[in-house]
């Protein structure tokens, strides 16, 4: 019933534009829990992706961070045409991250980030009616971010990261031109690319902290695809190699964001975040192949706003409980839904929990999020972009575990 | 899992995919929350869609690849809107006169592509569902030609398919065209008409139209191609263009009796002529151009219907696939003075493309003129004088086609075999372009009745009725 009221409140909401794209739920346990609201939020070592300012103003102990996330993306598809309710299998996306600062000095301090910020995992049953549009398709991304900060003052600080990303691209469809249901196109291909990142960090008073950080986009460079095509009819052997090299570049997004957070009571913490994400140079995902067709499909991403709201609360010095509100718009127009990721305008809400076992600090956080109900329609003219038209409705669920530990800490 | 291989930190990663795992198995505990959409119950609205009649010519009975077949009856437009119609009503019934399975009447298989993308076929006689002797018309247009009888379908109650291969409007009041006794009478005769009856039986068509829908709640009609074909296909040489006032007066007579006590229905307008692929691949839009080894494309010289006269190509001439497979050979002609020639047929005015290789454009323009004067009075009739939905087949379908459509990932084309919606003939459909061609009289019906039926998945057919 709450999840239909929150649909219904989406459906109101999601009129203006398509969300979240394939960005991964928050790259922490902790984070998680607190709605994703990180940028001014200094109590994690997650801060050295988020922003790296705050790096500079974690005390001088070694932190170490590391976790496992999973998410399940629960999407259902009611055909425009077939009247049919089509199921995605079940896939998981796993997630994992790695966190890891040092003190240099009481005013430079250095860190590790390695998590995995971008991905996206789409399975449809092999036989389902849009199969030539896309039977799957994954991206799956690991960003390694080697970060030092500086402490300028006691109330700001600034940090600086380079990135190291690389991922993986898959994708396959079937080629219903032909009778054999066996004939399929699949695309797989490998790529790195390099970025940045930049935050400050603040403290007005003891209370009232504040963050901004800007994240450069990264395009990942894959020189050496492989096309595969199977089960091609004799007559058509020439215009679909078996196999056959491309390259292609897939373009992750830059992030600008601010964030406050405040201290209500001695116990609560309250922080807020807005990002920017910019998806808008994520205009096409091309395969550029040797032999064979060239294969082009337009995404038309669109910048996207998202705003998350966190709270913590200390219940003692060893049990932490978090709870947070996301709303997170999609970067995918109308006209651009496709089943390969068909995304929403997304609401979200979150808890989580950390509690002291010995020195290490277990995390745990899980969040729902209710994707905007999207109908795909689609002018079949329009053969350049290829889709399927029908309404799609999706859920989010994302599952951190994670532990922390703090090397030369007293307790 | 495996599908999860970083190349970079998997030294540090171990630990956190390990870690992973216990979110991966939540992960499955909560997959059983996906979002449930509820499927809407196909409805017919308020019509009666159990005991549909379909009226037609070739398009309707589902011929194709040349022939009908068994298997392509059942990729009939009509037998593939009541599937979806059995979807609303399990007791709706739909019977057609099937061929035995596994026969046919022939049908062409495909040899080659050629470099050109023409079709090179054959016709295919095995498994022929003939019955008793046949009769062959030594001196038939273009040929001796072999009139079958073919396998009987019962014919009490009648087929609820009432498409004939070959039959024109302007024969509906023909008596005896489907009268056993009148084999040998040629262009009196249609064996395919022959067989949805009994034997020796008198009734014209629109007679035997009459006696189906009386038992009919629901009909479509798509007449007129089935008109203008026979006259195109033999370069308008063999009989005279179809009559643009008889046309008119035939298609009211049929109608009328569809209609009759208000059973509702869909009216096809039909479409273009001159996009069929056999006229199009040789118009001016076609490849014949590409056939005259660098001359220019007027240098294509035809014999003219008006006078006998060798002129350059117009715009407005089609070059038929039979003319397009010879253009350019060089061959020995005769002089009319005596002694022989070389020279290319088609590209010097000693060996012009012949009459029966081309429809030119004043062959053409009647045909063409009189379908177009079909497709206004259908309009008219639909909407002032019997209040039914038509279907503008040219605008819904074909004229995509031409332009190339895709339906959920699955490009449809006019080109030959790749385009998957015309058959070898290069203008009867493949199953699956008579799986858009029942979507477009679905997406009328929907919009007209206030329908809610599901549409056919065309990419779930074969893209060919005849055997693999």
């Amino acid at each position: 019933m709450t999840r239909r009221l929150l649909s219904a409140g989406f459906l109101f909401i999601s009129s203006a534009a398509a969300a979240g794209g394939f960005q991964n739920g928050p790259q922490s346990a902790r984070l998680l829990g607190l709605g994703g609201a990180a940028t001014a939020y200094s109590r994690d070592a997650s801060a050295i992706f988020y922003n790296p300012g705050i790096l500079g103003h974690l005390d001088s102990l070694t932190h170490l961070s590391i976790g496992g996330m999973g998410t399940v993306r629960a999407t259902s598809f009611l055909g425009a045409d077939s009247r049919r309710e089509t199921r995605q299998d079940l896939s998981v996306v796993p997630g994992g991250y790695l966190y890891l600062t040092h003190p240099i000095s009481d005013r430079v301090k250095v860190g590790l980030s390695v998590n995995t910020p971008f991905s996206y995992n789409t399975k449809w049953p092999d036989a389902w009616e849009g199969r030539s549009v896309v039977r799957s398709a994954s991206l799956q991304t690991v960003y390694v971010q080697p970060t030092a900060a500086f402490k300028v003052n006691d109330n700001f600080s600034l940090g600086a990261g380079f990135i190291y990303a690389s991922g993986q691209l898959k994708q396959e469809r079937s080629l219903g031109q032909y009778d054999d249901q066996r004939a399929t196109a699949r695309f797989e291909g490998r790529g790195n690319g390099i970025g940045y990142s930049l935050g400050m960090y603040g403290r007005t008073g003891e209370d009232l902290a504040f963050g901004i950080s800007f994240r450069a986009p990264v395009t990942l460079k894959m020189n050496s695809g492989t096309a595969t095509y199977q089960n091609i009819p004799a007559l058509d052997a020439a215009l679909y190699p078996a196999s056959s090299k491309f390259t292609s570049q897939v373009e992750l997004p830059s992030a600008l964001a601010v964030g406050l957070a405040d201290h209500m009571t001695e116990r609560l913490l309250v922080t807020f975040d807005f990002t920017l994400t910019g998806w808008g140079r994520y205009d096409s995902l091309n395969f550029d192949t040797q032999t064979g067709p060239r294969v082009r499909s337009k995404r038309g991403y669109e910048d996207a706003m998202a705003f998350r709201v966190g709270g913590e609360y200390e219940v003692s010095k060893d049990l932490l409980v978090r709870a947070g509100v996301s709303y997170d718009e999609s970067p995918v127009r109308d006209e651009f839904i496709t089943p390969e990721l068909p995304d929403g305008n997304r609401l979200g809400g979150s808890l989580g929990a950390s509690l002291r076992l010995n020195r290490v600090m277990l995390d745990l956080g899980y969040s729902l999020d209710v994707v905007g109900q999207r109908t795909a329609r689609v002018n079949r003219t329009q053969f350049q972009a290829p889709s399927i038209a029908g309404t799609y409705r999706t859920l989010v669920h994302t599952l951190a575990i994670g532990a922390s530990y703090s090397f030369g800490s007293k307790n | 899992m495996q599908r999860f291989q970083p190349r970079f930190p998997v030294l540090i990663f171990r630990p956190l995919l390990r870690l992973a795992l216990l979110p991966l198995a939540a992960g499955s505990l909560l997959s059983s929350c996906a979002p449930t959409q509820t499927e809407p119950t196909p409805s017919a609205g308020p019509l009666d869609v159990s005991r549909y009649l379909a009226v037609g010519d070739g398009y309707t009975a589902g011929f194709s690849d040349g022939g009908l077949t068994a298997a392509s009856q059942e990729y009939s437009y009509p037998a593939l809107l009541a599937r979806q119609f059995a979807r609303i009503n399990p007791q709706a019934a739909f019977t057609q006169g099937l061929l035995p399975a596994g026969t046919g009447t022939g049908y062409l298989t495909l040899r080659e592509l050629n470099a050109l993308g023409i079709p090179q076929t054959s016709r295919v006689t095995k498994g022929r569902a003939v019955r008793s002797a046949y009769f062959v018309n030594p001196t038939a247009c273009g040929g001796p030609d072999t009139t079958f009888l073919y396998a009987q379908a019962p014919s009490a109650p009648l087929s609820q398919n009432l498409g004939v291969p070959g039959l024109g409007l302007t024969q509906v009041g023909v008596a005896g065209l489907g009268n056993t006794a009148n084999q040998n009478k040629t262009g009196a005769f249609n064996p395919y008409l022959e067989r949805l009856l009994p034997l020796n039986d008198n009734r014209t068509y629109l007679q035997t139209v009459t006696d189906a829908s009386a038992n009919a709640s629901f009909f479509t009609f798509f007449m007129g191609l089935g008109d203008a074909l026979p006259y195109m296909l033999n370069g308008g040489e063999c009989g005279a263009a179809p009559s643009g006032s008889l046309l008119n007066l035939n298609a009211k007579k049929v109608l009328d009796q569809l209609t009759a006590n208000g059973r509702p229905g869909v009216i096809a307008l039909v479409p273009s002529l001159q996009n069929l692929p056999f006229l199009r691949l040789g118009g001016k839009d076609g490849i014949r151009g590409q056939l005259t080894q660098g001359a220019n494309p007027d240098s294509i010289y035809i014999t003219s219907s008006i006078g006998n006269v060798v002129r350059p190509i117009d715009a407005g001439d089609f070059v038929l696939p039979a003319g397009l497979a010879r253009l350019g050979r060089q061959e020995t002609v005769a002089l009319p003075g005596g002694g022989t020639v070389q020279a290319r047929y088609g590209l010097s005015r000693r060996n012009p493309v012949s009459r029966r290789d081309v429809l030119d454009l004043n062959e053409f323009s009647r045909v063409n003129s009189s379908l177009i004067g079909l497709n206004t009075e259908l309009e008219r009739l639909a909407t002032k004088v019997y209040k039914l939905p038509f279907v503008k087949l040219e605008d819904e379908l074909f004229f995509q086609i031409n332009t190339r459509i895709s339906v959920n990932g699955v490009e449809y084309s006019a080109a030959p075999v790749r385009g998957n919606f015309y058959s070898l003939d290069l203008y009867s459909l493949t199953p699956r372009g008579n799986a858009l061609l029942a979507n477009a009289f679905l997406k009328t019906i929907n919009k007209s009745y206030r329908a809610n039926i599901p549409y056919v998945d065309a990419n779930t057919l074969p893209t060919t009725a005849r055997p693999q």
